[in-house]
């Protein structure tokens, strides 16, 4: 855990948006604490989109909802680390001071766009409250800059839809309310929390198109969590890899992706199904993700399911080393004595 | 698993808000509308008792003591030849008043703390839950008979006393309500938003929480009217000459051997208040079952 700091603070020509740095986001519940996130450090940059991958219960959601402040308390709470936003501390900030950093500064688009949306109220009026909550107009001007903002999101005739209801929209079009409502003060950073997972195919990707859109018309950074690598691939700029609430494996989307460095990613990349190469046995990864609750605290959480394993891996956690440039990967086999180890 | 293509409404219907949707609904339930018919007349008559009201409710003709149904005295006259007709009208303003007081106040008491308790839980809600609790485990109409008892009779000590009986009721609807609507993600993400509690409060929680405390409050009120009849028949309520339905069934039954209908035209009025309120109640209960909706 000491190791992890490396990461921050390297190579950085523009400068950190926002630093994770040793964030424990832990739940205490009945059955125990579960560690959802667990000493992650990293950092986004001004202008870029960073992707956070991991499988169900690998403490994206919780990384993302930690950051906004937003997190389900009880059970859970940062219990360590810090969150540097342009230098300010997250997770000291009182509560009326990061309420106004949320939507204006920070904001978040959720997984399901129907359900982020208040069924009750109409779609240009909630896209409308968002822009009150942070600039206090009247009412009527801040509808007509909210048709103008679903304008530029691209909703045709904004207009008629902002006179809509939720669910008289298509799910592309609700969660392009959902990022016109999220835009709308033109914040630094987005968290998309899978915003593409229950849509089609062609609509994730002109979603994805419009968020990248935003990022080069606005300079939004953008941390983007999703399990799926297709959608890293194609729009990150860099990504993070997250298993059971630690880091396995950061760095630039390209790097990961054609050299994947940490035994896990390794994995996760055989089992993408393909279609250039020829028909077989799709791979999985064996073993299955561990139990939160009762994860030993020295160890590397992926050893039980890792072809590589010595016993080193059973009893120390792995520090980040650097596999390349700003390419990182916590794995004892890029460790100076690895051959020796037993 | 929301990714369901859009319904197709047809554009006059997509324009319409939600309230005209629940009109066009109540107003295809044919129970409900008669009860709606029923309570808009109840209203319309006690508003305008003054004017339309055949004679002064209050006014003896001692000749026509216990005289049964006339074409002057269309439902007939009272032991102190009061015109029954005149005094059932004046009666509605009396439980109508106490209908409106009585759900209003508790509506407001009960949506207010109702949403704190829920939207806020920990010692909030104890805090507030223990005191409905304690209020609810009276039964509510001894406990009622008792405060006026203590306070002495009278039209606002009534009104009062079902207050208190009734707050607790909707104080409890609106909680539970409250804990289904905040885990909602639209309210995350309007904190996501940088919506303060009282934003998320007024903007969501209490327009989605409070349909089925505005069923309660239908409900209620002919709930309040029984009861507010109830406490005259006991000599509790509104004090005579000043006519109440329920002051009327009281005197009438005196004389229910002699003059039956004296008790019974009364009767027959609470009787057909209260099944009206209950009906819509019922009708707008369905109407507002976002399941029942398109």
């Amino acid at each position: 855990m000491n190791g992890v700091l490396k990461v921050v603070d390297h190579n950085r020509p523009g400068g950190a948006l926002l630093s994770l740095e040793n964030l424990r986001t832990h739940l205490f519940t009945s059955k125990g604490v579960v560690k959802a996130v667990d000493g992650v450090s990293f950092e986004i940059k001004a202008h870029e989109i960073m992707g956070l991958v991991g499988e169900s219960g690998s403490g994206k959601t919780m990384t993302g909802l930690s950051i906004m402040r937003l997190l389900p308390s009880p059970p859970a709470r940062i219990v360590d680390g810090r969150i540097l936003f342009n230098g300010e501390d997250l997770t000291k900030m009182p509560d009326d001071e990061i309420r106004k950093i949320r939507g204006s500064k920070i904001s978040m688009v959720f997984q399901d766009p129907l359900t982020s949306l208040n069924p009750l109220i109409r779609v240009g009026k909630q896209v409308s409250e968002v822009i009150q909550i942070h600039s206090g107009l009247p009412s009527e001007p801040a509808l007509g800059k909210a048709i103008e903002i679903l304008e530029q999101v691209g909703i045709p005739e904004a207009g008629t839809v902002a006179s809509q209801y939720p669910f008289e929209l298509s799910g592309g079009m609700r969660q392009r309310v959902m990022i016109a409502m999220a835009v709308a003060s033109r914040p630094e950073l987005l968290i998309a929390d899978e915003p593409t997972t229950n849509l089609d195919t062609t609509i994730q990707a002109q979603v994805l198109s419009l968020l990248r859109q935003i990022r080069d018309s606005q300079g939004t950074s953008i941390l983007l969590i999703t399990h799926n690598l297709g959608i890293v691939a194609w729009i990150c700029d860099r990504v993070a890899v997250l298993y059971a609430g630690r880091l396995a494996e950061i760095g630039p989307t390209n790097a990961v992706l054609r050299n994947p460095s940490h035994p896990y990613t390794q994995a996760l990349l055989r089992s993408v199904p393909r279609t250039d190469s020829e028909r077989g046995k799709l791979e999985t990864i064996p073993g299955e993700v561990p139990r939160l609750t009762r994860l030993p605290i020295n160890d590397c959480h992926f050893h039980p399911r890792c072809p590589h394993a010595k016993s080193v891996c059973q009893s120390e956690q792995p520090d980040l080393i650097q596999i390349g440039k700003d390419h990182f990967a916590s794995c004892f086999i890029y460790s100076k004595d690895w051959e020796r180890t037993k | 698993m929301f990714s369901r293509e859009p319904k197709l409404v047809e554009d006059s219907e997509s324009a319409r808000p939600l309230r005209y949707e629940v009109l066009a609904i109540l107003s295809r339930d044919r129970i409900a509308l008669v009860a709606l018919l029923v309570v808009i007349a109840a209203t319309v008559v006690a508003l305008l008792a003054p004017y339309i009201a055949p004679f002064d409710p209050t006014q003896q003709q001692l000749a026509g003591s216990l005289k049964g149904p006339s074409s002057i005295h269309l439902l007939g006259q009272d032991e102190l030849g009061r015109d029954l007709l005149s005094r059932l009208m004046y009666g509605a303003r009396v439980s109508l008043l106490v209908g409106a007081s009585v759900v209003g106040v508790s509506l407001l008491i009960g949506v207010f703390l109702g949403a704190l308790a829920g939207y806020y839980g920990g010692k909030v809600d104890s805090a507030i839950m223990r005191i409905v609790d304690v209020f609810l485990s009276f039964p509510g109409i001894i406990l009622a008979v008792g405060a006026v008892a203590v306070v002495g009779p009278g039209l606002e000590n009534v009104i009062i006393a079902l207050i208190l009986i009734n707050w607790p009721g909707y104080t409890r609807v609106m909680r539970g309500e409250t804990l289904r609507v905040k885990e909602n993600v639209y309210v995350l993400a309007s904190r996501g938003m940088g919506a303060s509690d009282s934003w998320i409060m007024r903007k969501h929680i209490i327009p989605s929480a409070i349909s089925p405390v505005v069923v309660l409050a239908t409900i209620g009120f002919g709930w309040a009217v029984l009861a507010e009849a109830g406490l005259s028949f006991l000599g509790l309520g509104v004090q005579p000459p000043a006519p109440s339905w329920g002051g009327m069934v009281s005197e009438g039954l005196e004389y229910v051997l002699i003059a039956p209908l004296m008790a019974l035209f009364p009767g027959l009025t609470i009787a057909i208040t209260v099944w009206a309120f209950n009906m819509l109640g019922d009708g707008l209960r369905d109407a507002l079952d976002p399941s029942l909706r398109i």
